[in-house]
């Protein structure tokens, strides 16, 4: 559901409560015209020149009677005026001149009092039928809820038109936010011709050069990192020789292992670079494996590797296939694994578990774990723990972070309860 | 001189490096001789192929390593030692699923190529000494004589380094051979951490006798130890 402060809320409800406010004036002014009608100027203006006319004739001697109107002898014609509900009295001589007494029994009567040229006084007298006052027919209940829901549907409808476009591009923008930046727009928001439209192939623009940006860096650290093996491995056979006639000469070689240990370390620092370079945009090919299997097989190979240490494992799933990219994948474990063995003593735990949506891999240790405030950093490349003294570069939980992301899951790195560090990689079923 | 000591071809595109390593390999006995690409292997071979180990640069321009490799073994019986691009693990299994006798990680120390070119001239020198003998289990027989390994009437294709893997794992049948006396036995060298290439010779061993029996492992994986031939 959407949040209550959100865009679409906000032109609901005020389109909403722009029609509800609408439909009230109208009303009001339904009511005001019905009101009106009744009022006495407004009767005397309609029936005013009818009742003068009578007047004038009666005072010139003929008496006009409603046949004559009805039959069409009498050329006076108003719009305004019926002539039906008239009544005119002689004040003066208390006699009614034109109409019917039984006009004055009607419900509702409007008297409006008329001088002639003569100077005489007369009385008209209007009887209005009784007319439906529109009002109350509208404020039923039914008339209510039905106006409520039709101006909430068209409020509705017409916010979602305006505002699901504008959702598309926040969802679009945000799982640009998480990576996915070759992901393109649909073409539906990109034929658009309106702001929208323009829109959409900007941030389509922006995330191509963000992309561009994102890749001539990766390159930059693969060629840069690719480009200084070259030399270092000529450094390295020319330090051998070195060494070769060093010892030759009977001379110290102290210095020559040096070179060589410093050699090693650069080696082992480009690896690593190369690695985490290509581990971003390099997914590889993806195949159909058994979790189970792989993750066996990785902790196999790591257990070869430190054959002193204990790595448990513990999967509560029986058959998990997955397609991924196998690589990545068992890089993620290994690194973690490796991590563990080498930041803590004692057992590593390594789990399956699932849960709806993904499958979770992780790998607890019974180290000392990470200083709560710099946990979000680890995964910085080049982070390492200050009190650290075990050799590195700082690079293995940025390389897994990396290749988490790649498969298109995540890592998060917590303090066990248990205490240790406790890696969670989880991955997505579908 | 030259006629005692044995020839190597070192190629790779980077002829500097070539030279260094020539430099060093030659002042500790070896006749060596270089060649910047694959091609150029390939015609010197046809040649001459007289040399008694190859070491082959992967990254390569035109002919990579991994090319070339399948074209040598076709043609000529020379054992080849493999430099890969360090942390590029694809490579590295490729190379030695291709059939290289040993691979190592480039750069590298040329003490180490060192140990490993007198491990694998060691290993194929051996091979006419070895005492014939044959073990016969599960219906495979492998002959140490013939260097050859059947499963009845079919042969198994296999490298020089696998087919010592299956011979020592069988000698030793239902007990467990550790990776480090395998490495020792097969690859004639110490086993170093993080060194992997035995674990890929036991798996392509392990792939070449599944076609024959699906339903097992004949080669079971003692974690933290090393592996053991079912008995």
């Amino acid at each position: 559901m959407r949040a209550a402060s959100s865009l679409f809320w906000k032109f609901f409800l005020a389109m909403w409560a722009g029609y509800v406010l609408l439909v009230g004036v109208a009303a009001n002014v339904i009511e005001e015209q019905y009101e009106t009608r009744y009022s006495q100027i407004e009767v005397s203006e309609r029936y005013g020149p009818l009742a003068t006319y009578i007047i004038a004739r009666y005072e010139q001697g003929v008496d006009i009677t409603r046949r004559e109107f009805s039959q069409g002898q009498i050329e006076f014609e108003s719009e305004d005026a019926n002539n039906d509900l008239l009544v005119i009295r002689d004040m003066q001589r208390e006699r009614v001149i034109f109409g019917n007494r039984s006009g004055a029994e009607r419900p509702t009567n409007v008297d409006f009092p008329i001088v002639s040229e003569t100077g005489a006084r007369y009385m008209a007298n209007v009887g209005i039928p009784p007319r439906r006052n529109p009002l109350p027919a509208l404020t039923t209940p039914t008339a209510i809820a039905t106006a409520l829901v039709t101006t909430l549907l068209y409020s509705w409808l017409f916010t979602f038109i305006l505002t699901q476009p504008i959702s598309r591009l926040k969802e679009h923008v945000q799982s640009l936010g998480r990576g996915a930046l070759d992901q393109k727009l649909e073409g539906r928001l990109m034929r658009r011709r309106d702001e929208i439209g323009d829109l959409a192939s900007s941030i389509d623009e922006m995330s191509s050069y963000i992309q561009e940006l994102l890749n001539s860096k990766q390159r930059l650290l693969f060629d840069v990192s690719h480009e200084l093996r070259a030399p270092l491995a000529r450094l390295q056979v020319a330090a051998g020789i070195a060494r070769g006639e060093a010892e030759a000469a009977g001379a110290n070689t102290a210095m020559h292992d040096r070179f060589e240990q410093e050699i090693d370390v650069l080696n082992a620092l480009i690896s690593e670079l190369l690695l985490l370079a290509k581990t971003e945009n390099d997914v590889g090919e993806r195949h159909l494996i058994s979790l189970v299997e792989e993750l066996k097989t990785v902790v196999d190979d790591m257990a070869f590797g430190a054959p002193e240490r204990e790595i448990q494992t513990q999967f509560s799933v029986d058959s998990a296939e997955i397609e991924v990219s196998v690589p990545l994948f068992s890089r993620v474990v290994k690194n973690l694994v490796e991590n563990a063995l080498k930041y803590s003593d004692g057992e590593v735990l390594v789990s399956l578990e699932q849960d709806e949506t993904d499958w979770i891999v992780q790998v607890q240790d019974r180290g000392e774990g990470i200083p709560e405030e710099q946990i979000e950093a680890m995964t910085q490349p080049f982070t390492r723990l200050q009190s650290e003294s075990v050799e590195g570069f700082g690079l293995g939980l940025s390389i897994a972070h990396r290749a988490a992301s790649a498969l298109g899951g995540s890592l998060k790195l917590e303090n066990c309860e248990t205490g240790g560090l406790c890696a969670t990689f989880k991955l997505p079923k579908a | 001189m030259t006629e005692l000591s044995e020839r190597l071809l070192l190629v790779d595109d980077d002829q500097s490096l070539n030279e260094l390593l020539s430099q060093y390999l030659s002042g500790t006995g070896f006749d060596v001789s270089t060649v910047t690409s694959g091609e150029k292997a390939i015609s010197l071979l046809q040649q001459d192929s007289s040399f008694d180990l190859l070491v082959i640069d992967v990254m390569m321009p035109g002919i990579t390593g991994l090319e070339l490799l399948p074209i040598i073994r076709s043609r000529w019986n020379i054992p080849v030692i493999m430099l890969t691009g360090r942390g590029e693990d694809i490579d590295r299994i490729l190379g030695l699923e291709m059939g290289a006798d040993d691979y190592l990680a480039k750069p590298c120390n040329p003490r180490e190529l060192l140990a490993r070119i007198k491990a694998v001239l060691r290993r194929t020198g051996e091979v006419s000494t070895e005492v014939a003998a044959s073990i016969d289990l599960h219906g495979i027989r492998v002959d140490s004589g013939s260097r050859q390994a059947t499963v009845g009437d079919e042969k198994l294709t296999l490298t020089t380094a696998e087919f010592d893997v299956l011979n020592e794992l069988m000698k030793s049948a239902g007990s467990v051979v550790s990776r480090e006396d395998l490495t020792c036995r097969v690859l004639h060298r110490e086993l170093t951490p993080y060194d992997r290439s035995i674990d890929v010779h036991v798996s392509r061993v392990r792939t070449a006798l599944r076609k024959h029996f699906e339903d097992r492992d004949l080669i079971v994986t003692v974690r933290g130890v090393g592996y053991q031939f079912a008995k």
